[in-house]
């Protein structure tokens, strides 16, 4: 039983990784494989700051929110392991800081000691009338993409290094499943309009004074197009940028301005900062993550694929919720094959 | 009296801080900071530099509690800027848990410090010896930077630092009009005050930058703090123990309580052993002096005696210290002026 795991960010690794522990001793012929053209530090998850948090409203999709916290949870308890510093895991606390009162967010009660915040906390950020503190995690995919690939290294999982061109061309080689996690290029194997770029640009700064998240939140401009300060074990990542529909990964000076101009108005200490790095990346934005089978058919043929990608802007927040879910997908796929005889989804 | 020349002994953060608040508040004044040590060999240098108040027995209450407000309102003010950075003062938040409920829940500065509230059983979780939690947001003082950056300002301000041992406040009568004895644990021998006594104090800083919130036991003997490049684990209290060398054993035994409240402590790089007497005394002794000899008077203010809450108090007591030179300059301009009558 030859899988595919196309894809090498933080939802291929994981799911490749969540695949073989619970699969390798139920079906002793499982071959793991992992095909991409890009891995760390050359993925979209690289770029990201890593902070766990989704957006402030899931629209509804309960399922996102429970993905959400079965990440949450799962890395909290990783926090007290000695694995934690090799996978650039750590608890971080911050500030999300609005105009205006909004109702509580889907994972308040995920986080740790989620609260208002008071009016003196209010005066550190003037144009600020209304926020919230919360205490989560950091999740720094420098860290964590190597991490995973030592795991999945370690059990024997193959990576190639190479541009699949169709999951035809996997299945033509002899691989049973394929899961497909390709980020924003999934297009580009099976046409999807709904899976849009959402171009984000950000400055990374030395400033190791700051040791909290600042996240403001512009309700008419949407998510991530109004500053945010995350600082992570080395660098501090600015941001504020969220370009719906624009395809380029090159820096825009124009972005840049605005991203420096906010954050040194909402940190006036970060114009002392030291400018180390910048940054544009395309976050694979869909109105929901696109989590499901597919059987390809071609004549006599039958394959399957599982589709795992369209996380937008909370990839690493989800990453392992949706790792599970595509694992029980994979186990149903077993069952019918009748290749474990009693395939144990965990939840 | 033209320029009033007042002389302060001690540079740490006591000596430097009151030195600038009595150039702030007596521009016409000429200051002098005189001390043997400057940074980064002050007591002030080993220190967390934390704002989490220490109580001294003998003031009151209210008293403490204006200190610390009037700190942590001036650092406020600071961390919030564009010199933030230079200073060394950041905001950092954290928990401080306690093995037993403490019969003191709400301490007196719960009220200073930021969103100030008991942990959640979530975040207890974190802790399994520990029962109960309070969780807020402080500020931290990074040493050197703070005491460097005092330093530039009282340039700044015209103020001199020479440095020179201090073995009597006498020596100093004939150039200066008015001295503050900000001598810290050097009170002791400066002033022959034997209610001050050393708190030996040993703490580890460390390379481990993942670590962004504090966690202090209540007992007050295990700390993890987070500065701008260093993380400092602590402690030791060990009353009237003088020596300044480090204990290795006290190391590891520091090492070990510190990685049982954060783990993955364990990856921490570089590890740095520093020792700081903490003068310690029942009061901190903030008060006029008016030395006499012979006919002659010396006018001196006390500042010392802060024990482990320097920090935490620091710009309250050199505000108050202030105002009493200036009563001592006062004095003295009254009574030169009733002199020439």
């Amino acid at each position: 039983m030859r899988v595919a795991i196309i894809g090498a960010g933080v939802i291929g690794l994981s799911t490749a990784l969540c695949i073989h522990e619970q699969y390798h001793s139920l079906v002793p012929s499982l071959e793991v494989e992992v095909y991409a053209d890009r891995y760390t530090p050359h993925t979209t998850s690289d770029g990201a700051a890593g902070l766990w948090q989704p957006y402030l409203s899931d629209h509804g999709n309960l399922q996102e929110t429970l993905w959400n916290k079965e990440t949450f949870d799962y890395l909290l308890g990783h926090l007290g392991s000695p694995a934690a510093k090799e996978m650039g895991l750590f608890l971080i606390s911050g500030y999300n800081l609005f105009t205006q009162p909004v109702p509580d967010p889907s994972w308040k009660n995920i986080v740790l000691g989620f609260r208002n915040l008071t009016p003196k906390e209010l005066e550190l950020f003037p144009g600020y009338s209304y926020g919230w503190f919360n205490t989560a995690l950091m999740l720094e995919c420098r860290s964590y993409l190597p991490w995973l690939t030592n795991r999945l290294t370690q059990r024997g999982v193959k990576f190639f290094h190479k541009k699949v061109e169709s999951f035809q061309e996997m299945f033509a080689q002899g691989v049973d499943v394929v899961i497909n996690c390709t980020g924003m290029r999934a297009g580009e194997l099976q046409p999807d309009p709904e899976l849009q770029p959402g171009r984000g640009q950000i400055i990374k700064v030395l400033a190791p004074w700051v040791k909290h998240f600042i996240i403001t939140h512009d309700i008419k401009s949407g998510i991530y197009n109004s500053p945010y300060v995350i600082p992570g074990s080395e660098f501090t990542v600015l941001g504020g940028i969220y370009q719906h529909g624009n395809w380029s990964e090159e820096n825009s000076a124009q972005d840049r301005k605005t991203i420096w101009e906010n954050c040194c108005r909402l940190l006036p200490a970060l114009q002392k900062a030291k400018i180390v790095q910048e940054w544009s990346g395309l976050r694979p934005a869909r109105p929901c993550v696109r989590l499901e089978r597919e059987t390809v058919r071609q004549g006599h043929f039958q394959a399957e694929v599982i589709h795992n990608y369209g996380h937008g802007g909370f990839g690493i927040t989800i990453h392992w919720g949706c790792a599970m879910a595509a694992a029980r997908l994979f186990g149903s796929i077993l069952q019918e094959k009748k290749l474990a005889s009693t395939p144990q989804p965990r939840l | 009296m033209a320029a009033p020349k007042v002389a302060v002994v001690g540079a740490g953060v006591i000596g430097l801080s009151t030195a600038l608040c009595i150039a702030e508040t007596c521009p016409s004044c000429s200051v002098t900071v005189l001390s043997d040590q400057f940074s980064p060999n002050t007591t002030s240098d080993v220190a967390a530099g934390m704002l989490i108040p220490h109580a001294y027995p003998g003031t009151p209450i209210h008293v403490q509690k204006q200190w610390f407000k009037e700190t942590f309102s001036y650092l406020f003010a600071i961390s919030n800027s564009a010199e933030a950075s230079e200073a060394g003062i950041h905001l950092v938040s954290g928990w401080q848990v306690f093995k037993n409920t403490p019969k003191e829940e709400l301490p007196f500065w719960s009220d200073v410090v930021l969103g100030f509230r008991p942990m959640s059983e979530a975040e207890l979780q974190k802790f399994p010896r520990h029962q109960f939690g309070q969780a807020f947001t402080t500020l931290k003082c990074d040493c050197p930077p703070y005491l460097l950056w005092l330093e530039k300002r009282l340039k700044a301000t015209g103020v001199q630092m020479s440095t020179r041992k201090v073995t009597d406040l006498w020596e100093l009568n004939s150039e200066y009009n008015v001295v503050v004895n900000c001598a810290g644990i050097g009170a002791r021998q400066l002033v022959g005050d034997e209610k001050i006594f050393p708190v030996r104090g040993q703490v580890l800083k460390v390379h481990a930058p993942w670590v962004k919130n504090f966690i202090r036991d209540g007992d007050g003997l295990t700390y993890i703090y987070p500065g701008v490049h260093r993380v400092t684990l602590g402690g030791t209290r060990e009353k009237e123990s003088w020596s300044l060398s480090p204990d290795p054993g006290t190391t590891k035994d520091i090492f070990e309580r510190c990685c049982s409240l954060e783990p993955s402590l364990r990856g921490a790089q570089d590890i740095k052993v520093k020792v700081g007497l903490r003068p310690s005394r029942q009061c901190v002794r903030l008060q006029k002096e008016v030395l006499s000899q012979g006919g002659v008077k010396l006018p001196v203010v006390h500042s010392y005696g802060h024990g482990a809450g320097g920090f935490s108090v620091h710009r309250g007591t050199a505000k108050e210290a202030a105002r009493l030179v200036g009563e001592c300059i006062a004095d003295l301009q009254g009574s030169s002026s009733r002199a020439k009558l």
